[in-house]
């Protein structure tokens, strides 16, 4: 079970690599490092910089996330120069094992060891122990995972796409800024509103249905101008973000029956703080009709620890078999 | 395996409206297949009863069931018609050994690795990855969705209710399906209706309404499902301009669709099937499943190839940018009859041999799967400790063994026979089987045990004290506590007796976290020290009974001085009703030795609570003091020197604070 120590453990972005090193069963996580992708020609390269850098030799396994689906040996991410074989790095970096998992199934294998200090509450709710847990994040695209109980204490984690699943209309308000999306772009999948590019497609579907000019925006825009309440459409676009996720989030608890809980992780939700309206979210999640009895005792976090995802990589090299 | 069963297994599968029976003989060999309605019958017992006397002589030792609605515990009751029992109770009365209940749909899941390929039609290409996740969608009366994911040598069936998620329109067509949903639904339910909006600019620029309350819910089932096939005709009839026909069922739009004699019709069942393909893709997507998806249920397999030449796979697939990965999952249509009877057979098979992977640690499930290979006292055995898991963890051998009515040696032998060495072993795995659901009690050490035994039971009982205290964490009551520590100028920590070791390491720790600190542990002291407190300083107590005078004066002077009291101590107590705030610890120790010890434990584990959560807090503005020895191992961990490099930020490893909790 506990094996394959000291371990290479990393979590690579779409901009950002981050690694870490952990020494043996149980230890944390030491020398977390965060390089940009940019600073290193492939994977490779950038796992022998951090090595090299902190001192660190001869990983025994390495577990790696990665924001790309990985289906086989080959890792290609999307918009991105780094791709490579799986066992092409197990051998160039001597490792006796080396774990690909998507990034996003990481951070799922790490959810059932974050504390009470690596999450923030959104209303109430209480988690039946070892029932199937959902989780979200939304960032520069939505990544969408679960865990599936397995026995007390062991996980498997869905590997899928649920970003792409087609995004529902709650209300009229909804349904015209749907319509509006589907004429520019054809599929309006949960991604195309609850991801950076999303936030600034809501921004302009609210614009064009208001009769305001829509500015040219960045997602950190939206945000910032949501918080300080200085654009009624920025303000309006994170509100619809917030009501959208919510939506998505309670179809993801009904198709997996996520009694242990939804977490939300991604850049963009721990980013907004205090001024995600934990209220709206709660109100969109539980929506369903009678099946709000189902959804209301199920809590819903948003994950504030900094590294959950490197956890995770460790996590899985332990639970995942080889 | 056997070519046959020993005895045959009796498999039924209860619908709202028939209850179809079975007799399993050898592993997928079905006789006696029998169908019955329903309301002929008062209850589940007389139904079952009828069935079983048609049956030729012979014991039937195992049945499963598979019926209609959520299986959740024992008590069984079905959403659409009046019955309702207890397991437990049938499976006394009927008399078997075995009595399995399950959700109808979590069976036909099960069945479908096992499908052969006849029972079954793949509609449009795909093909599916070996053992990978696979899907299920179900229309009837309801829309059911389940799922399978690959574990270890079998199968976890996922329990969803993956139909009630919101209905999400693709098209122009649906888009008018869904507001005539909401229009229908706006007359009948409350919740959300009157809220109905027709956002204006105004509004919804408006900060206070930036984004509109949801309306009346619309489920994927609400709309792929019988009734939902009538609401769809009702809503295309009206985009029509046609005059709907009234009370047209759903088999009657179906029957009219596929002969072309009516153009709504035609045009509802083609929205039902492209719409179908909407949820079988969102499904497909959020389970990842490679394993391909299968569509059951009453409709879909009756609209033969009509349903291959709808739009529903090209819908599958119109998922933009994501369509090849759609594209490369297959999709199935069930057909064959028996497959709930499959279904069902396999996840009793699974109960019965020591198949499913699915529990395999879970102590309990293991001696479920086990009982049937037990000899017949061992089973005795198995049949006490599955009803009294509790008490048996705490009763010597001799009186296990008078419970279940066996000799003790059996009792052992019932131990080896699960793997275990002993009894003590076995009630060790029993314990950390047990946590969560069934409360681990306290073990008596006696003067018979041997040494090995009796560090067994102080490990054990200290463990099983711990699990309790994690149990009953009250969140509220932590954050309160930590955050009057966070604010403290000066901490001082004050406690009698044995409880005194705990003040001194508390001490410690807020020192470490640069906390200015001192413990005292002899009342005279005490009483001084509380007088110096003054506002901003918090008196930390930790008493295990909470009601030793000394330490309430030290509670009520804090007060006086303006300082915040901070407890470790008994719920109910007189300190804890004083304190500020208070992390509760109650247990209760062994009268007999009057030696703290498991309390002792967990007060210094409220303490690390404390220093962790407190750590984190302070994070950012943390400095070390100067000059301190690092002779506290647990709190050595090394403090590396973060080479920053450009463009690189290092983040500060907890580990410096909580390796010894990670």
């Amino acid at each position: 079970m506990s094996q394959g120590f000291p371990r290479l453990l990393g979590d690579i972005g779409g901009t950002h690599a981050r690694w870490a090193w952990q020494a043996q069963q149980g230890a944390a996580l030491e020398d977390v490092t965060v390089v940009a992708d940019t600073a290193a020609e492939s994977l490779y390269a950038s796992a022998v910089a951090y090595l090299e850098r902190t001192g660190h030799a001869h990983p025994q396994w390495a577990g790696i996330g990665i924001a790309t689906a990985v289906t086989g040996d080959e890792v290609r991410m999307t918009n991105h120069p780094w791709s490579f074989s799986i066992a092409e790095l197990k051998r160039s970096l001597g490792l006796s094992r080396c774990l690909v998992i998507n990034d996003f199934t990481a951070l799922a294998m790490s959810l059932p060891a974050l504390g009470a200090a690596d999450l923030r509450a959104l209303g109430d709710g209480q988690a039946v122990p070892d029932a199937a847990i959902g989780l979200l994040g939304a960032g520069t695209g939505l990544g969408v995972s679960g865990l599936i109980p397995n026995g007390p204490g062991r996980w498997l984690p869905l590997s899928g796409e649920g970003g792409h699943v087609t995004l529902a209309a709650t209300n009229d308000r909804e349904a015209a800024l749907l319509a509006w999306m589907r004429s520019r772009s054809g599929h309006v999948s949960a991604e195309r509103v609850l991801s950076g590019s999303g936030l600034v497609n809501l921004y302009q579907a609210i614009c064009t249905l208001d009769g305001v000019a829509p500015k040219e925006v960045k997602p950190a825009d939206v945000t910032t101008a949501a918080q300080n309440r200085a654009d009624a459409q920025c303000v309006a676009a994170v509100a619809q973000f917030t009501a959208f996720l919510g939506s998505v989030a309670g179809n993801l608890a009904l198709t997996l029956g996520a009694r242990g809980g939804v977490y939300l992780g991604g850049g963009i939700v721990p980013r907004l703080g205090p001024a995600f309206d934990a209220a709206l979210f709660r109100q969109h999640f539980e929506a369903k009709g009678r099946f709000a009895e189902y959804l209301r005792p199920i809590p819903a976090w948003v994950i504030v620890a900094p590294a959950p995802a490197l956890l995770g990589a460790s996590r899985a090299l332990d639970l995942m078999p080889a | 395996m056997p070519a046959t069963f020993d005895s045959p297994r009796l498999l039924a599968d209860i619908g709202g409206t028939y209850a179809r029976f079975t007799l399993e003989t050898a592993p997928g060999e079905f006789a006696h297949a029998a169908t019955l309605r329903c309301a002929d019958h008062a209850d589940f017992h007389a139904a079952m009863s009828a069935y079983l006397v048609t049956l030729p002589e012979g014991r039937i030792h195992h049945a499963a069931v598979a019926i209609a609605n959520p299986v959740e515990g024992d008590a069984v009751r079905m959403t659409n018609y009046h019955w309702q029992f207890s397991i437990e109770q049938m499976r006394e009365r009927l008399g078997f050994d075995t009595l399995v209940v399950v959700n109808d749909f979590t069976a036909l899941a099960m069945a479908l690795p096992r499908l052969s390929p006849d029972g079954k039609r793949q509609v449009g290409g795909g093909e599916a990855h070996e053992r990978s996740v696979v899907g299920l969608l179900g229309s009837g009366s309801g829309l059911g969705v389940s799922g399978l994911i690959p574990a270890d040598h079998g199968w976890i069936a996922l329990g969803t209710e993956g139909g009630h998620t919101s209905f999400s329109p693709r098209d122009e067509r649906e888009l008018a399906i869904l507001h005539h949903a909401w229009k229908e639904l706006r007359g009948n339910v409350g919740v959300g209706s009157n809220a109905a909006t027709t956002p204006t600019a105004a509004t919804a620029g408006a900060p206070q309404s930036a984004a509109a309350a949801p309306l009346a819910h619309v489920s994927f089932e609400r709309l792929l499902s019988g009734p939902g096939l009538e609401l769809i005709y009702r809503a295309l009839a009206e985009r029509a301009g046609v005059r709907a026909a009234a009370g047209l069922s759903a088999p009657e739009i179906t029957r009219r669709a596929l002969a072309h004699s009516d153009t709504v019709c035609a045009d509802a069942l083609d929205a039902f099937c492209a719409m179908l393909g909407t949820a079988a893709a969102n499904l497909a997507v959020t389970l990842g499943a490679l394993g391909g998806i299968y569509i059951g249920g009453g409709i879909v397999p009756r609209l033969g190839t009509y349903f291959d030449r709808s739009p529903f796979r090209q819908r599958f697939e119109d998922k933009g940018r994501f369509s090849a990965y759609l594209a490369q999952i297959p999709t199935w249509v069930v057909t064959a009859a028996d497959a709930t009877f499959h279904g069902v057979s396999a996840i009793l098979a699974a109960q019965l041999r020591n198949l499913s992977g699915a529990a395999a640690s879970a102590i309990l499930g293991q001696i479920q799967r086990a009982r049937p290979n037990l000899s017949p006292a061992e089973r005795r055995v198995a049949d006490h400790v599955l009803a009294h898991p509790r008490s048996v963890l705490n009763d010597p051998v001799a009186e296990i063994a008078r419970a279940a009515l066996v000799s003790q040696p059996t009792v052992i032998r019932f131990c080896r026979s699960l793997g275990c060495e002993g009894l003590s072993d076995f009630k060790l795995r029993l314990a950390s089987g047990l946590t969560g659901t069934v409360p681990v009690t306290h073990t008596q050490v006696t003067r018979d045990d041997s040494v090995l035994e009796l560090g067994t039971k102080v490990l054990g009982n200290t463990a099983s004290a711990i699990l309790q205290v994690r149990d009953h964490l009250n969140r509220d009551n932590i954050d309160r506590a930590i955050a009057l520590l966070a604010r403290a100028h000066r901490v001082d920590c004050f406690a009698l007796g044995y409880s005194s070791a705990v003040a001194q390491d508390a001490q410690l720790k807020f020192l470490r976290l640069g906390l200015p600190s001192a413990a005292y542990a002899d009342p005279r002291t005490q009483a001084l020290a509380a007088q110096v407190l003054g506002p901003g300083d918090v008196a930390f107590i930790i008493s295990s009974t909470g009601a030793k005078p000394e330490l309430l004066a030290v509670a009520d002077t804090a007060h006086e001085r303006g300082a915040r009291v901070v407890a470790v101590t008994a719920s109910q107590s007189a300190l804890a009703r004083k304190a500020d705030a208070t992390l509760l610890v109650d247990h209760v120790e062994d009268v007999d030795l009057q030696l703290p010890m498991v309390s002792r434990v967990l007060h210094l584990l409220m303490v690390d609570i404390l220093a962790v959560g407190l750590a984190m807090q302070r994070r950012e503005s943390l400095s070390l003091p100067a000059g301190s020895e690092r002779d506290d191992e647990q709190l050595a961990a090394p403090a590396r020197a973060h080479s920053v490099a450009p463009g690189v930020s290092a983040a500060v490893p907890l580990s410096e604070l909580t390796s010894h909790s990670r």
